[in-house]
C-alpha cells in the first residue's frame, strides 16, 4: 500500500475500499437477484435478447446496475492501490456473501456442500490478505 | 449447456481477465491510461451483459466452475502481464476460494 494510503483517513484506505467492494458487489447481485423474474416478463428485441437488455425493465434490476456502477467506480481506485492477484480473489468473497445474503434477505436455502463452499471461499480470502510472515522473503 | 453458451462463457471469462489487467494497467502507468480504461470498461461491460444473459438460461452449477477458472487465469495474468509477485500463501488461498465457488454453484 502507499505511503498516502497511511495517512488518509481510515474509510479511504484501500483494505476498507476493498472490502467495499465485496460488499457492494454483493448488495448489486441481490438486487439483480430479486428482479430476475420480473426481467423475465418483459419482452426484448430478438437482435437484443443476447444481451438480457430486457431485465431493464425490472426497477430491482435498475437498482443493481447502480450498485454494480458504483462498485465499479471503487474498484478502479482500490486498483490504483493494491495488487490485482490481491484484490482480484478479495473481491471474489462476494460469491460467499451472496448466498449468505440470499438467505438472511430473500429467505433462500442451501445445502452442506454451498455452506462447505461459502467457508472455503472465506477461508481463502484470509490466506489471500494475511500480512506476510517476516520470516519468510516474498516468493 | 448449449454450444452458443459454452461459447459465451469462455468468451465472457477471457474478456473479465483480459479487461482486469487492461484497467489495472490504465489505473497505474503513467501514459495510455484512458485507453486502457477504455478497453477494459468495454470488455467488463460485455462481460456483465453476457453473465446477466447466462444467468437467466443456465443453473449457477454451470457457471461457477468457468468463475473459479477466471479467478486462477487471472492470477497467473497478474504474474505474467502486470508482472506482480505472488507468495505461497496467495496461491492456497486462490485454489481454496476457486473450490469454494464450485461447491457454491452445486445445489
Amino acid at each position: 500500500m502507499t505511503a498516502e494510503g497511511r495517512t488518509a483517513p481510515w474509510v479511504l484506505r484501500a483494505p476498507f475500499q476493498l472490502g467495499l467492494n465485496a460488499a457492494l458487489v454483493t448488495i448489486s447481485q441481490l438486487l439483480l437477484k430479486q428482479g430476475a423474474p420480473a426481467a423475465a416478463a418483459v419482452p426484448a428485441p430478438r437482435w437484443l435478447s443476447w444481451t438480457g437488455i430486457a431485465a431493464l425493465g425490472s426497477g430491482w434490476v435498475v437498482a443493481g446496475i447502480v450498485c454494480y456502477l458504483l462498485s465499479f467506480a471503487n474498484w478502479l481506485y482500490v486498483l490504483q492501490r493494491v495488487p490485482l492477484h490481491i484484490a482480484y480473489p478479495v473481491t471474489n468473497l462476494s460469491h460467499a456473501l451472496i448466498p449468505l445474503g440470499a438467505w438472511v434477505l430473500l429467505g433462500e436455502r442451501f445445502g452442506p456442500a454451498r455452506a462447505a463452499g461459502i467457508a472455503l471461499i472465506i477461508a481463502g480470502t484470509w490466506f489471500v490478505v494475511r500480512p506476510p510472515d517476516p520470516r519468510r522473503v516474498v516468493a | 449447456m448449449t454450444l452458443l453458451q459454452l461459447g459465451l462463457v469462455v468468451l465472457a471469462q477471457v474478456a473479465q481477465v483480459a479487461g482486469q489487467v487492461l484497467l489495472k494497467q490504465g489505473m497505474t502507468r503513467r501514459t495510455g491510461r484512458l485507453s486502457r480504461v477504455a478497453a477494459g470498461t468495454a470488455l467488463l461491460t460485455f462481460w456483465f451483459l453476457a453473465w446477466l444473459q447466462l444467468l437467466q438460461g443456465l443453473d449457477l452449477s454451470y457457471l461457477y466452475p468457468f468463475e473459479g477458472l477466471s479467478l486462477v487465469l487471472l492470477v497467473f495474468a497478474s504474474g505474467f502481464f502486470l508482472g506482480e509477485r505472488m507468495r505461497v500463501s496467495t496461491w492456497i488461498g486462490v485454489a481454496l476460494i476457486a473450490t469454494g465457488m464450485i461447491l457454491v454453484g452445486l445445489n
